[in-house]
């Protein structure tokens, strides 16, 4: 059995959200972007980080975060394990992505192991789509920060 | 074109009048909405020719596809259906919606379903054309107009490469039938078979031998699920070779009901000899189908990619323009990605107007326990992406009529050349493959 069976999904969203959210963001879930969904989307300030959230599939979260250079300040990943994959971290870095290690313990402790690079594929016309999105969820009361 | 919905039946004369050589209908849309139909095909498609598909092979496959369950948890067959069978004999008749139809069930009623299917074909439209008040405008104002399908399509059967022994026979005693009653028509059959049968040299020998041995005029031909964006060479290959003994050195026509450019450069007759006199598909779906329908999934808006000769997801294809600069001005997308009517008046002067082929509403969706916001393209974003899909198929269909071979080929590397850089070299492969098979 894999380690980050241990966890569900929506435990590593919501644990990460209390981190981001201490640390003043304003956090948003399942925000449609292009077709798809962002586990999460935080924003301080202008700037939006977006992450997506894996128990153990990370090969799947690295094609979802495709679609986020399109919009996105920074990428995350984050992933529910016993150890961060030497393979995670080796793309997640050649990417510019950053990768927030969701302990699979009592506490489910978050730590930001590898920070993201700032994204310099983001196309404003997208990005501005993405804000009205974001700000259509605001009007539907899905802030949870 | 084949037809989907009525929501789209103004397409049929887009980008132009002469677009389209005819108009595919399935059966049970007749039998659905005649009236509608009639209509549709007297005004709004500038009287092309159109053939019914007889959709017989929905017959031979398990009920529960063609039967609803109603509330109070009673299964029953489809209206649409049940009205079809109701023209189709005795032999359909009596299990529609119970069991599927067998060969056996066709040994003594095979006459009666093809002549009421033929009869169904011929009438059942044309009635209803002949009586509206358009057909006396249209009467006046030309001497050829034809109310009555342009081809008779023979009661047809879905073959795998385990079956075909057991249809086989019955598809051609049924093609025999059909011309014996209708001597004096233009009668076709229908090859729908799996993909296993294209892989059998074998199989589409026999085929092939068992219908030149017999008087028909021409065929519709689907390959189930056979996406040729994702088709190996000896599937292609096998396509190419069914098409052409059918066609028996192009005397009879043959109808890809379900092809892609693949289809459309094999049938143009510049780069090969023309394995298809004619290649369908709806407006913007349907280049592949399953026989089966596989239905279901969230629609994505998709733009039709010139260089690819593919849809691709609305995400995709920003990322693919962006990496390329090509949407840095309008000059260079008209030069480099598309210049047909529908992207000049999308972008309008602004190339960051190309979120609007992607453009989306969001919808809350009930989601196990709870709801999430999901996003759903626009009835505008699916017209624009329809109207340049549209466009750009026009002009691969004159580009495969008329462009020297050395060109066509050209066409297809610069596909390559372009994209494998930022899409990979699997995405791009198939434009390869097309290349090999076709040359």
């Amino acid at each position: 059995m894999k380690e980050g069976n241990k966890l569900q999904e929506s435990t590593v969203v919501d644990n990460v959200s209390k981190a981001l959210h201490a640390r003043r963001f304003s956090v948003w879930h399942e925000v449609p972007n292009l077709g798809q969904s962002a586990d999460i989307v935080a924003m301080k300030g202008s700037k939006i980080m977006m992450i997506e959230a894996k128990t153990y599939n990370w090969q799947r979260a690295l094609q979802q975060c495709k679609a986020h250079e399109v919009v996105a300040d920074y990428i995350c990943i984050a992933i529910a394990s016993k150890q961060i994959s030497s393979k995670l971290y080796e793309f997640a870095n050649y990417l510019g992505y950053g990768i927030i290690h969701v302990k699979t313990t009592n506490e489910c402790l978050c730590e930001l192991v590898l920070p993201p690079k700032r994204n310099k594929k983001k196309w404003q016309a997208q990005r501005l789509v993405l804000e009205s999105n974001i700000n259509k969820l605001i009007q539907c009361s899905y802030n949870i920060g | 074109m084949t037809f989907g919905t009525f929501a789209e039946q103004r397409f049929f004369i887009y980008p132009d009048v002469n677009t389209y050589d005819g108009v595919i209908i399935n059966a049970n849309m007749v039998a659905h909405a005649p009236e509608g139909l009639a209509a549709f095909l007297l005004e709004k498609t500038n009287q092309k020719p159109y053939i019914i598909d007889p959709l017989t092979h929905a017959f031979q496959h398990d009920p529960t596809h063609i039967t609803k369950i109603n509330d109070d948890g009673s299964v029953e067959t489809k209206s649409s259906i049940k009205t079809l069978s109701n023209n189709y004999g005795n032999a359909i008749k009596d299990i529609v919606g119970k069991r599927p139809l067998f060969p056996r069930d066709l040994t003594e009623n095979l006459n009666e379903f093809v002549d009421s299917c033929i009869k169904f074909q011929k009438t059942h439209l044309s009635s209803l054309m002949a009586n509206r008040d358009s057909n006396k405008y249209l009467l006046f104002a030309s001497d050829d107009l034809t109310l009555t399908p342009y081809a008779l399509v023979a009661p047809y059967f879905y073959m795998t490469e385990f079956t075909a022994k057991d249809w086989l026979s019955v598809l051609i005693k049924s093609a025999q039938r059909a011309k014996e009653i209708e001597p004096n028509y233009k009668v076709f059959s229908a090859i729908v078979v799996s993909r296993g049968v294209i892989l059998n040299d074998d199989l589409i020998k026999d085929i092939v031998s068992n219908f030149n041995n017999i008087n028909i005029d021409g065929f519709l031909l689907w390959i189930d699920g056979l996406e040729e964006h994702n088709a190996s060479a000896a599937e292609l290959k096998g396509l190419l070779s069914l098409a052409d003994g059918l066609r028996k050195d192009e005397t009879r026509e043959l109808i890809n009901l379900h092809g892609s450019y693949f289809s459309i450069l094999a049938g143009g007759g510049q780069i090969r000899n023309k394995s298809f006199s004619g290649v369908a598909h709806g407006p913007e779906f349907g280049e592949f189908r399953s026989v089966v329908p596989v239905g279901g999934g969230i629609p994505i808006a998709r733009y039709y990619i010139k260089s690819l000769h593919n849809r691709v997801k609305y995400r995709d294809a920003v990322k693919y323009l962006l990496e390329k600069n090509l949407l840095e001005s309008c000059n260079i997308y008209y030069r480099d990605v598309c210049d047909c009517t529908e992207c000049r008046r999308t972008l309008n002067g602004n190339p960051n107007n190309f979120t609007l082929f992607g453009k989306s509403d969001t919808k809350l969706v009930k989601r196990n326990s709870g709801y999430v916001t999901m996003e759903y393209p626009t009835r505008e974003t699916k017209d624009r992406c329809l109207k340049h899909y549209l466009e750009v198929k026009k002009t691969e269909y004159d580009f495969a009529r008329t462009a020297p071979k050395s060109e066509i080929v050209q066409d297809l590397n610069k596909g390559i050349d372009e994209y494998e850089e930022i899409a990979g070299l699997d995405f791009v492969t198939y434009l390869d493959t097309w290349r090999r098979v076709l040359q």
